[in-house]
């Protein structure tokens, strides 16, 4: 059996068109004819030419994209439908079907009256269909495409000699050689010595002969039918109330599940026809969060979805199907049962029968140093909680889209600024002062010049350890110990940075060392905690710099040059959290930041969110209770807020 | 004198409680992390804040968390209810945008005694619903030397009286501890009431 035109039939039957019609398909970046009809035929095109070439030479075709999936399923279909002729059907090739009648012909009438039965059916349903029937398989294929008919039993060869050889399916290279060697039908081939053209074509060719000429068995396999979970109740009254639904529920439930478990196999995806008197039909689907096979379980949980059914006059048929099964092997029951995970994917299939099943999520670790990357939320009913959970820093508890803040007055070169009045961080300044901070935070923004430079953009890690030190140092530094500074470290270095903090220095908790960069996957993480005096944290005399002299040891390492006066001292204010900023219409104030940790983006995955480059995240804890996760991008400055700690 | 806060803490199961202040989900987080099992985070799905595994992990194994995303109020009080009213998770949080009224606030305090199970709401400032066993306001503080002093004032309370603490967490042996409060403590601010 084979169906030439099997695609754009079946496309033609969805929507019949008058004319030349074909079936595209893109291949290799061409849109090429996959299947045309009969009309197209004549119009001379064939399948594999351009689309472009056929509408030039006939302009009036008509098209649609081919579906080639589909088509696969379409002939799983008449595979099906065959069955009807005999048990054995399989699929020959993409385009047919090979049945194996032997002792099922006479329920027909014959060979005959078979293939003429065979011939109407299709055709009233619209298929082209090239029949042959002969002794062996391969003899029925040959018959099938060049030119119809039945070899008749035991005269095998007087039906095949005319044909020529394409007929035993063999490769085009094969059939040239053949036609060349003056060896043109299937007789003179068959005539013809056997060894010299074992020589010559190896032997596949003579196989292919044997193979129509029944010396060698060529069986036919037959696709077994998937298995079927489907099970339905018609039932001589209308039925209504939902009572009554369930109970029908539960008997089909209980012959569904008896099939399920003679597979081993769980029901994933059930659903639930209910058809009403009036042959309108209404489905309740059921997910659940686990392959289940126990109809005690099940059952209430369509519950819900039987109770939204309208039942009109009635409902007389129930049909439950499992659209989606998964293995389910038998399980041990052990003595210690584990009812509260069973209760807990019960609760997520009834949950998920409001809400969605792909709603109901769990936490999943990923491999990544984006903080918005490190986790994904999987849906609990696919996946298994996975673990550990690993961060070397801490972590905000809440991560929002990173949302930026205003620095408010007193930018960190303000605060650091010694000033004789105890507070001047909330008026505007004098606009000397705000002139001459807008050129510094141009200058930390734009490409470090002169010696005010700003180590922060350099996306090495030891430029950047050093470029907080250069951060930490003016934060505190309005002292003699500062000017110190280059006599004690002229050429400071990473390494010599631990050593150069006093031991006194409680309050700096861990310096960045190599130990702070983080293996893996490109970022690179540093931690320097910088915590101000707590008198410094004081309202009153929050920026009053003397105070702080005692208690903060001159900064360590820089690359940044000496400060010789407060008026030029390089000041990096990028660095440094802003002293007071403003979020969500919150005025808050730092009281104590911790960092920076720098981030660099994962150059290999596209993120338009990364785009402004590195990050140095700094946990600020401002003297309003607020703890935030603020950063600050150094290579298009700005100061964002992303999470929140408890 | 206060009473002793772990009188007080894990909250009472069976009932639903409310939680409010900018600290309220560390509140959640610390009462999963005093139950044992695993616990359903029910949040609206168009939030644009999201938990963050990593920032849990202080607290709690993400991996004893479900997160149930809704869609708007009515889906996520359904959803807490009927795990409430199930009983197979011991607790139940939700982030709540609404006000709740009576009706609703009772019913879930109905399923949470059906089910034996603890609820947790966590509403924003002023929205709380008369049902609720306990409310507590969390809100973070500023100390000198500790990054996870909070104050948690008990504002409503069924059976007791309205109390503060101020709380403490030690990450690393995920332990909540009772601190002084504030005003002994040299260098904090005294928080507002």
């Amino acid at each position: 059996m084979w169906f030439p035109r099997l695609a754009s039939d079946r496309a033609l039957r969805r929507h019949p068109v008058e004319g030349p019609f074909a079936l595209i398909l893109a291949q290799g970046g061409a849109e090429r004819i996959y299947c045309l009809n009969r009309e197209a035929g004549r119009r001379g095109l064939h399948p594999g030419m351009s689309h472009t070439d056929a509408r030039a030479f006939c302009p009036e075709l008509r098209s649609r994209p081919a579906d080639p999936q589909g088509d696969e399923w379409f002939l799983h279909a008449l595979r099906r439908w065959a069955t009807r002729y005999c048990p054995w059907v399989g699929i020959e090739e993409d385009q047919g079907l090979v049945l194996d009648v032997s002792g099922a012909t006479h329920l027909f009438g014959g060979e005959e009256a078979m293939l003429s039965d065979m011939r109407q059916r299709l055709m009233r349903t619209g298929l082209e269909v090239r029949l042959g029937c002969a002794d062996t398989r391969g003899g029925a294929w040959a018959l099938a495409h060049h030119g119809e008919g039945i070899a008749p039993p035991g005269e095998l060869l007087s039906a095949l000699e005319a044909l020529p050889v394409a007929a035993l399916r063999l490769e085009a290279k094969t059939v040239t050689a053949l036609q060349r060697l003056g060896l043109r039908r299937i007789g003179e081939l068959e005539a013809a010595a056997r060894a010299p053209l074992a020589r010559r074509f190896g032997m596949e060719l003579l196989r292919r002969l044997d193979c129509a000429m029944g010396r060698q068995p060529e069986p036919v396999t037959p696709l077994s039918d998937p298995p079927h979970y489907g099970v339905r109740m018609a039932l001589p009254d209308p039925i209504g109330l939902q009572e009554d639904v369930m109970e029908g529920v539960s008997r089909l439930l209980d012959r569904l599940c008896d099939k399920l478990k003679r597979r081993e196999e769980g029901a994933r995806v059930l659903r639930l026809t209910l058809r009403r008197v009036d042959m309108e039909a209404q489905s309740v689907d059921l997910r659940l969060a686990r392959p289940l096979r126990d109809p005690a379980r099940i059952l209430p949980l369509f519950a819900r979805g039987v109770g939204e059914v309208e039942a009109g006059f009635g409902i007389d048929l129930l049909r439950l199907e499992a659209l989606r099964v998964d293995r389910l092997p038998a399980r041990q029951v052990a003595h210690v049962s584990s009812d509260r995970d069973d209760r807990m994917d019960d609760l997520i299939s009834r949950l998920g029968t409001r809400i969605g099943l792909e709603n109901i999520q769990r936490f999943q670790p990923l491999d990544s140093h984006i903080p918005e990357r490190a986790f994904t939320l999987a849906p609990a009913a696919w996946s298994e909680p996975e673990g550990p959970w690993y961060s070397l820093r801490p972590r905000p508890l809440r991560l929002f889209p990173p949302e930026p803040v205003t620095p408010l007055g007193a930018t960190p070169l303000r605060a650091d600024t010694p000033r004789p009045e105890g507070r001047r961080t909330a008026p505007p300044p004098p606009d000397g002062e705000r002139d001459r901070r807008e050129h510094l935070l141009a200058a930390s923004g734009a490409a470090p010049a002169g010696d005010r430079r700003d180590p922060a953009p350099r996306p090495t890690l030891g430029a950047r350890e050093a470029g907080a030190g250069a951060a930490a140092l003016p934060r505190e530094v309005p002292t003699p110990g500062a000017t110190r500074l280059p006599e004690e470290a002229p050429a400071p270095t990473l390494s010599a940075a631990p050593s150069a903090a006093p031991p006194g220095n409680a309050t700096r908790g861990s310096l960045p060392t190599a130990g702070a960069r983080e293996s893996g996957t490109g970022a690179a993480v540093g931690t320097m905690e910088m915590t101000a005096p707590a008198s410094a944290r004081r309202p009153a005399e929050a920026r009053a710099p003397a105070p702080s002299s005692d208690e903060e040891p001159p900064a360590p390492a820089s690359h940044v040059p000496a400060p010789h006066s407060d008026v030029t001292r390089p000041t990096p204010q990028g660095g440094r959290p802003p002293r007071c900023f403003r979020w969500r219409r919150m005025r808050l104030t730092t009281a104590r930041a911790t960092g920076p940790e720098r981030i660099t983006p994962e150059w290999w995955l596209e993120d338009d969110n990364w785009r402004s480059g590195l990050r140095d995240y700094w946990m600020v804890e401002t003297e309003e209770g607020r703890r935030l996760w603020l950063f600050y991008t150094p290579q298009a400055p700005g100061w964002f807020v992303q999470g929140e700690f408890p | 004198m206060t009473t002793d806060l772990f009188a007080r803490f894990p909250p009472r199961r069976g009932r639903v409680h409310e939680a409010c202040g900018p600290a309220a989900p560390a509140f959640a987080a610390l009462c999963a992390a005093h139950t044992p099992g695993t616990v359903i985070w029910v949040r609206p799905a168009w939030g644009s804040d999201a938990l963050n595994p990593l920032g849990l992990s202080a607290f709690l194994d993400p991996a004893r968390l479900l997160l149930a995303q809704v869609r708007n109020q009515t889906d996520g009080l359904a959803s807490m209810e009927e795990a409430l009213r199930d009983g197979a998770l011991p607790l139940v949080v939700t982030e709540l945008t609404e006000p709740l009224d009576l009706t609703a606030g009772r019913r879930l305090q109905l399923a949470a005694q059906a089910g034996g199970s603890t609820g947790l709401c966590l509403i924003p400032e002023g929205m709380g619903s008369n049902a609720a066993e306990t409310r507590w306001r969390c809100t973070p503080v500023y100390a000198p030397d500790d990054s996870t002093l909070q104050r948690w004032a008990l504002i409503k309370n069924k059976s007791g009286t309205p109390e503060a603490w101020h709380v403490g967490w030690e990450a690393e042996t995920r332990r909540l501890h009772v601190v002084s409060p504030p005003g002994e403590r040299p260098g904090a601010a005294a928080p507002s009431g």
